[in-house]
């Protein structure tokens, strides 16, 4: 079985390094981008198990991925990453096509749970 | 004459060629360095994640960059993207690398510089060890320094450091105030019991922890606002009442009604408000009252509750009936802004008469109470308007 691929989507180096690497120790296969322009290509054109997508990045805004994601119908889950967090930022995510919504800071080992959570039933 | 005219411009041409030049060099080493530091500092976010990967918390690395402003500057950005059991580690790694001690030996005898940086490094950082230090800091010379200090301390989150930064807050200008009070707001519910105690003591800056209060909208300082209610000092009246709007329950709501009947617009208005906040039905026949104050606000924000309180809306549609003239605008307005026009005006051509009837009558009301032009940006002919306005007819 192959391992469950995890795309993150994150601008800053210590958020994106510490994902990506906490999510390859524990066994997933990783592709990390910092542009949000960027990371709507990769989403577009490469299946993902999951996404964790950062809202605040150069390019493009991680809402407007995800919107145009949705739109396009690309089925993968996708975790919004932020440091916004009003509850009507929370609600217009969740309400887009988000299926989880983390504030930061965070406690990595909580994301890597929660990524596990979602990933059920896919390994690894 | 020419010659030198030739010798001058052949010097000029040159000068500009070297400055042009230098100024080249200049850049391209400010590019170069400013490339490697770049390098420097991925290299040690790297290092650093790493480690917190892998849980390597007495990793020598720590102790032999202990001292590079660089990998300091490093572990301050980790510590303000992390949190948890990661982040209790690395402050504890701050702890041994000497950071902490450094920070605070310079926030308390350090140039205004070192303290000012000693603060804001102490507030990334967090250390509940630290609090003795960030205390004395609240009375720092320097406003600065205080502000940060009162940060750390609201990051840190003790609730034993609420009082002494209500009493730093007396001393204070107005502007450092309003960041001390910034802070309060950030120790949560960890404040309400002091921030209470202060409201009903005689300090300059009550009204500003009252508003905090409200913000925070923990119920426990529901008592002491209440008892803010009566005070003589108008401001804090106002932010009294508008507290209690988000940090008050039921048991608030007559003190409220009371106060509808201050003194002062400022006072009437906030009350309105919070009374429409706290959604009561108790609040409907004192703000249809409302709706004929002689201030604007106060009729304004009075309707705005209506639309808010389960009857409220109701109350509304009959106040186009009031005699007052003001009150008929106010409540139109806000039947309005509310969406409750356009409702009604989407209502018009329901097949059920039991909708369509209601909906008309609110239609023909707001028209005669001069609010035609809405409706017609609506998209409603100016015909069928000037139809209405002029006794109505059956909208099909």
């Amino acid at each position: 079985m192959s391992r469950p691929r995890v795309l993150v989507v994150e601008d800053e180096r210590i958020v994106s390094f510490l994902l990506t690497r906490t999510l390859e120790a524990a066994g997933y296969s990783v592709t990390a981008v910092d542009d949000g322009l960027d990371a709507l290509e990769v989403g577009m054109t490469e299946d993902f198990d999951l996404v964790l997508l950062d809202q605040r990045m150069p390019g493009l805004l991680g809402l407007e991925v995800l919107q145009r994601w949705k739109a396009a119908g690309r089925p993968f889950p996708v975790i919004m990453v932020s440091g916004i967090t009003g509850e009507a930022d929370v609600i217009q995510a969740l309400e887009v096509g988000a299926v989880d919504y983390i504030r930061k800071p965070f406690s990595v080992q909580e994301v890597v749970a929660r990524v596990k959570v979602r990933l059920l039933g896919v390994g690894p | 004459m020419t010659e030198a005219i030739r010798y001058l411009l052949i010097g000029l041409t040159a000068t500009f060629g070297v400055v042009a030049g230098s100024l080249f060099v200049v850049k391209a080493i400010r590019r170069r360095l400013r490339g490697r530091l770049r390098r420097r500092k991925n290299r040690f976010i790297d290092m650093i994640g790493e480690l917190v990967v892998r849980g390597e918390w007495n990793a020598r690395v720590f102790k032999r960059y202990a001292s590079d402003p660089m990998f300091r500057e490093v572990m301050l950005e980790y510590l303000r993207m992390i949190a948890g059991a990661d982040r209790q580690h690395l402050v504890e790694v701050t702890r041994g690398m000497g950071m902490v001690s450094e920070y605070t030996g310079e926030l308390r005898g350090g140039d205004r510089n070192e303290r000012v940086r000693a603060a804001e490094a102490l507030a990334e950082i967090a250390d509940p060890e630290t609090l003795p230090d960030l205390v004395f800091a609240l009375a720092d010379s320097v406003p600065e320094v205080r502000i940060q200090a009162a940060a750390a301390l609201a990051n840190i989150g003790e609730g034993r450091a609420v009082k002494s930064l209500l009493v730093a807050l007396d001393k204070q200008d107005e502007g450092s105030a309003q960041r001390l009070a910034d802070a309060l707001y950030g120790f949560g519910s960890a404040a309400v019991e002091e921030s209470a105690r202060y409201l009903t003591g005689s300090g300059k800056y009550r009204p500003l922890v009252a508003r905090t209060l409200g913000l925070i909208g923990d119920i426990q300082a529901e008592d002491a606002l209440i008892q803010a209610l009566d005070s003589t000092d108008q401001a804090l009246r106002i932010r009294a009442a508008a507290a209690l709007g988000r940090a008050g329950t039921p048991r608030s709501v007559p003190y409220l009604l009371e106060l509808l009947g201050d003194d002062q617009w400022e006072v009437r208005a906030q009350a309105a408000t919070a009374v429409g906040r706290r959604m009561d039905q108790r609040g409907v026949p004192w703000l249809k009252r409302a709706l004929s104050d002689g201030a604007w606000w106060v009729r304004h924000n009075a309707a705005a509750s209506l639309v808010e309180i389960p009857g409220g809306r109701e109350a509304l549609r009959l106040a186009l009936d009031h005699p007052d003239p003001y009150a008929r605008d106010a409540a139109a307005a806000v039947l309005l802004s509310s969406g409750m026009a356009g409702d009604a005006m989407g209502d018009l051509t329901s097949d059920d008469p039991l909708v369509r009837n209601p909906a008309m009558d609110l239609v023909m009301k707001l028209i005669r109470a001069g609010k035609g032009a809405f409706f017609v940006n609506e998209g409603m002919p100016p015909e069928m308007v000037r139809q209405l306005h002029h006794g109505g007819q059956t909208v099909r």
